[in-house]
């Protein structure tokens, strides 16, 4: 039965999103602890082992973690998209992308060329089938709705970022290595592209249905994940250029603009919907949006400066900033705040499937905010809010910040791991009672 | 919010006017609505957005439904139980 391209008979067992769901936090929290090991010196230069190791946690362990479950559940749902042989692929993958992402945050972390080599062989067809598996899916299917083809590009941008990343860390340590510029293009890819292109596909949906706010404008919702897409590649072959000396800098950051202009458009239009809000009761997935999109909104603002006064982006500091500011600003923040709704969402919508199947349609199943209680995920988002500002301030006096900071963000992702663990505890133990 | 009887609501009509509740909450209305609906009656559900989801859980659980723009809210969802010919026609009569 398909609605509108919603599709619920084609919905995966809850346990395999919830899987990935509840790894991703302690990625976060291994990040963080690696961060207050190393001390002062971890985000010195965003070239430190630690730094890379707890970058690569961050961003495979946690974002990719949480977005390849995502996929899992939600392209069957979306697109009516049917995913072969669903428990196998995704426990498959599962394993592959947990013990791939530790390899390699050992391997940055021990200097070890055999480990990088070892995660990546074991990396690339994880990811490689993720992309495959939900790209043939997608093309298989028998509705395309816009979200869609967002999908489509937002697995074009993950194939890009892993191409180079394998290419980067193959090449690591070695005399071959490629110009440091390329590893720009790679993390640009990964974070703008694969994160950054899956958030606005997803905000289309998720912003006006559980943020109750009007819809993006028609034009952006059309065309801006393409834009951006178009961008990026125009921006990569300038920057090819531009690393081989064949076009002056200025010229690949002045082909950045519109991937910057792209975002600061989504980041203004998404707080301007919000403001717009119909509902204005507190809600922890607003305020996280929020969050998020103020710090992409800072760390374009850090970007344009940087852009335009290269002494500011030579400065030591400037690097790790941006990187905080991106990766844990905006894309944890806005996947955490996707999280706390996504996650009670399908334990609701499972549990209510589960309650016919079992003959029992009656029972009473809990509501959302029970599922996972709203005073604990504002307590969480506080400590989290804490931590992003004592890290940014970190970046910039790590000798008497870091340990102070990367201690409370892995107390905050804790605290978050403990969240998502209550509301799977709730389900399984009401999914269990259900009489069958 | 809850069902609750309109000015002079048509005898066999259960009105749940959930407007502007966050989603799955007028899912959770309707359902629970729905699970006391009386033989011979339905349900006119008011809505700010078609609720997509919504369609296939009622139709596992032996109801039908019609979608029509709404006066007082974008949508409105008329929901009877199938083989209910009194509440169908009813419903489907209705303004």
């Amino acid at each position: 039965m398909s609605y509108a391209g919603l599709s619920l008979d084609e919905a995966p067992p809850f346990s395999i999103s919830l899987r990935f769901f509840l790894s991703a936090p302690p990625f976060g929290i291994a990040a963080a602890l690696l961060l207050a090991w190393a001390g002062p010196q971890a985000l010195a230069s965003r070239w430190t082992p630690a730094a890379l190791a707890a970058v690569h946690l961050m961003t495979l362990g946690y974002l990719t973690m949480v977005m390849a479950g995502a996929i899992l559940q939600l392209l069957p749902v979306l697109a009516g998209a049917r995913i072969a042989r669903t428990r196998a692929v995704s426990a498959g993958l599962y394993v592959l992308l947990c013990a791939g992402t530790v390899l390699l945050a050992v391997g940055f972390l021990t200097i070890s060329r055999t480990t990088l080599h070892w995660a990546l062989v074991i990396l690339i067809p994880a990811l490689a089938a993720l992309i495959l598996i939900a790209g043939g899916a997608l093309y298989g299917a028998p509705s395309r709705p816009q979200s869609g083809r967002g999908l489509g590009l937002t697995l074009a941008a993950l194939g890009v970022t892993l191409t180079l990343g394998a290419w980067l860390a193959e090449r690591y340590l070695t005399p071959h290595a490629p110009a440091l510029a390329w590893t720009d293009v790679h993390l640009v890819w990964g974070l703008l592209g694969w994160v950054g292109l899956l958030v606005i596909t997803v905000a289309r949906q998720v912003v006006p249905m559980f943020q109750m706010t009007p819809a993006y404008p028609v034009l952006s919702d059309r065309w801006l994940a393409r834009a951006i897409f178009l961008s990026l590649v125009v921006w990569s072959v300038i920057m090819g250029f531009a690393i081989d000396g064949r076009l002056p800098p200025w010229v690949s950051v002045l082909a950045a603009l519109p991937i910057a202009l792209g975002y600061g458009w989504f980041a203004a239009a998404t707080l301007w919907l919000q403001h717009r809000r119909r509902r204005r009761l507190p809600d922890v997935t607003v305020a996280y949006w929020r969050l998020g999109m103020g710090c992409l909104l800072l760390a374009i603002g850090l970007w344009l400066a940087g852009s335009a006064i290269p002494a500011l982006a030579r400065n030591p500091h400037y690097a790790p900033l941006l990187g905080v500011l991106v990766i844990l600003g905006f894309g944890v923040s806005v996947i955490h705040g996707m999280l706390c709704k996504i996650l009670p969402f399908l334990a609701w919508l499972h549990l209510h499937r589960a309650r016919f199947a079992s003959g029992n349609p009656r029972a009473t199943i809990p509501s959302m905010k029970e599922l996972l209680p709203q005073r604990a995920a504002r307590r969480q988002f506080r400590l989290q809010a804490l931590s992003l500002v004592l890290l940014c301030a970190a970046t910039l006096w790590p000798a008497v910040l870091m340990r102070p900071a990367a201690l409370l963000l892995a107390v905050a992702f804790a605290e978050f791991w403990r969240l998502t663990i209550g509301t799977a505890w709730r389900y399984r133990r009401l999914a269990r009672s259900a009489p069958t | 919010m809850n069902p609750s009887p309109e000015r002079n609501p048509p005898p066999r009509e259960r009105l749940l006017d959930v407007n502007g509740l966050e989603p799955p909450e007028p899912m959770e209305r309707a359902l629970d609505a729905l699970a006391h609906l009386p033989p011979g009656h339905y349900l006119r559900m008011l809505l700010h957005r078609e609720p997509y989801l919504l369609y296939p859980m009622i139709e596992e659980d032996g109801f039908r439904f019609e979608t029509r723009p709404g006066r007082r809210a974008l949508f409105e969802i008329l929901i009877w139980r199938a083989g209910d010919e009194v509440a169908e026609r009813a419903a489907l009569d209705s303004r």
